[in-house]
């Protein structure tokens, strides 16, 4: 018998958001404040079923309902995490470590792909500040350069080159330091399953869900920008920033609308996902046109 | 003289007719059946707008296949050396289908509009204007449509008599569709996805048929009178 025998999903979910409320009103960290303030969605989460069997994961393939089998193939023990580049102290750390070092936190983020459909999703997770603090960025870092895992005999969509492999995401270190973005490590407070990037995967809620990159590597801090996967495939439809912007749209999917995973109909698309009171000050005086 | 009560040979469009119906139909009832019972997987909205597009395209690339398997049977047969069918007059009925096929075409691209309409713009024509603007695929789908509206509303024997040639001409669009239809299946289609490139190949193989029938093979299926060769 599991836990979900005795008590239902929709039950204890309840039961969490009202932790959750609580926690706030106690008060912990002005800056965890800040991040639950953000979450008091009143939103329906996205069912656990719907989260792990609909992904994009190009690692395995680009049917979006064939990852959740194909992925399973993945062996993520042990998992080695280099931090390196532009930083004072490098790390080369396992996963497991890296769990133990990091208290993770629940945070409910709405997931917006680019395709034009998203999620809500209770992730659990730590904020990728506290990593970066770890290892003391250098005055000369000013970006955050990802690399997830190339393996083709097991991720096997990586045995066709749709995209260039190992599968890379960048942020501007401002970005990366901001307590939205976090590093995720489970959810549904279960571990991360392997279709959703396990071990360790980066969300950053008010970007488009490519930025997110899965089954990460190495992280490496920069003085330059760094040329995403995405961005070598086709610099005309996907830039470096690529915000959650309605306005600007995408040659394929209006950036206009969404439809939520469990709905018939669309629904607007709301600038920054949603977080715009708490990130467009990072882009201020930005054209977003230009820097989609 | 014992007459059978049902006469395959005699009723052989019929048969063909119910046939095809029953399985250009199967699609359209499992999307409708799947969505009624909630099977129809974790995103309905792309299910339904990938389901009519494709099966719109399907039937558009079958109605144009019918004239090309009419010379292909003959051909096929021709090389078997069987008594029955090496004319092509032997295989006129088989056009009598197309019509039909042409029809769930519209039916498809329609359903795919309307599904487009309500459930992605939510009949906000403010919408609208900007995904024409924004997505110029939008437009070609759109086009495409047009033109199969007015096939589709021509397409009964009156509209065909009344209107005499120019019926031909005007069904000749149905190549210029078929073209908007790949551009606009190519436009939207997301990286990696072969499906495009195939509807491509398919509908290059029916008009290379047809180029090669009219020029270079004229003289190879003699028109023996009993035929609709204009």
């Amino acid at each position: 018998m599991n836990g979900s025998d005795i008590t239902k999903e929709s039950i204890y979910l309840h039961r969490r958001k009202f932790i959750a409320a609580a926690v706030s009103l106690l008060g912990t960290s002005s800056a965890f404040n800040k991040v639950l303030a953000a979450n008091t969605l009143d939103e329906q989460l996205t069912s656990l079923h719907d989260i792990t069997h609909y992904n994009n994961y190009y690692e395995f393939s680009t049917n979006k309902e064939a990852i959740a089998i194909l992925a399973q193939d993945l062996a993520i023990t042990p998992w080695e995490i280099t931090i390196g580049g532009e930083v004072e102290k490098p790390l080369v750390i396992d996963v497991s470590q890296l769990l133990n070092d990091f208290q993770s936190k629940r945070f409910v983020y709405p997931l917006r792909c680019v395709e034009g459909w998203s999620m809500v999703i209770p992730w659990q997770g730590f904020q990728l500040q506290q990593l970066l603090e770890k290892v003391k960025p250098t005055a000369n870092a000013k970006y955050v350069k990802f690399n997830s895992l190339f393996r083709p005999s097991e991720m096997i969509g990586q045995r066709r080159n749709v995209l260039e492999w190992p599968y890379v995401e960048g942020l501007r270190l401002d970005e990366a330091m901001h307590p939205l973005t976090i590093l995720a490590t489970g959810l549904y407070d279960k571990p991360l399953p392997k279709q959703n990037g396990a071990p360790l995967r980066l969300v950053v809620p008010w970007k488009y869900g490519f930025k997110s990159i899965k089954a990460i590597t190495s992280i490496e801090l920069t003085a330059e920008m760094p040329t995403t996967s995405w961005m070598k495939s086709s610099p005309s439809e996907y830039g470096f920033y690529a915000n959650v912007n309605p306005t600007v749209a995408h040659p394929r999917w209006s950036q206009r609308r969404e439809v939520r995973i469990g709905e018939l109909k669309k629904r607007k698309t709301k600038m920054f996902n949603g977080f715009e009171n708490q990130v467009a000050d990072l882009y201020k005086g930005m054209d977003l046109e230009a820097n989609f | 003289m014992y007459s059978m009560p049902f006469s395959l040979q005699k009723n052989k469009v019929i048969v063909a007719k119910c046939f095809i119906f029953l399985c250009l139909s199967y699609p359209a009832a499992q999307l409708f059946y799947t969505y009624s019972q909630n099977t129809i997987g974790t995103n309905p909205h792309k299910t339904i707008m990938g389901v009519t597009g494709e099966w719109g395209f399907i039937c558009l690339l079958l109605s144009l296949l019918v004239s090309s398997l009419r010379r292909w049977l003959c051909l096929f047969l021709r090389a078997l050396k069987v008594k029955f069918g090496r004319r092509l007059a032997d295989w006129n009925w088989i056009i009598r289908c197309r019509r039909m096929i042409g029809l769930f075409c519209f039916f498809y691209a329609s359903l795919h509009l309307a599904a487009y309409l309500w459930l992605d713009i939510g009949l906000d024509w403010e919408e609208l204007y900007y995904d024409v603007k924004d997505r110029p695929f939008i437009l070609v789908g759109i086009s495409g449509w047009l033109i199969l509206t007015l096939l589709a509303l021509t397409s009964p024997n009156i509209c065909m008599r009344k209107m005499g040639r120019y019926w031909r001409t005007l069904h000749r669009f149905v190549y210029l569709a078929a073209v908007l239809a790949c551009l606009h299946f190519y436009w939207l289609a997301k990286l990696g996805d072969n499906r495009p490139v195939i509807f491509t190949l398919l509908l290059a193989i029916l008009l290379l048929d047809r180029i090669l029938f009219s020029t270079i093979f004229s003289n190879t299926l003699k028109d023996d009178g009993m035929e609709a060769k204009r």
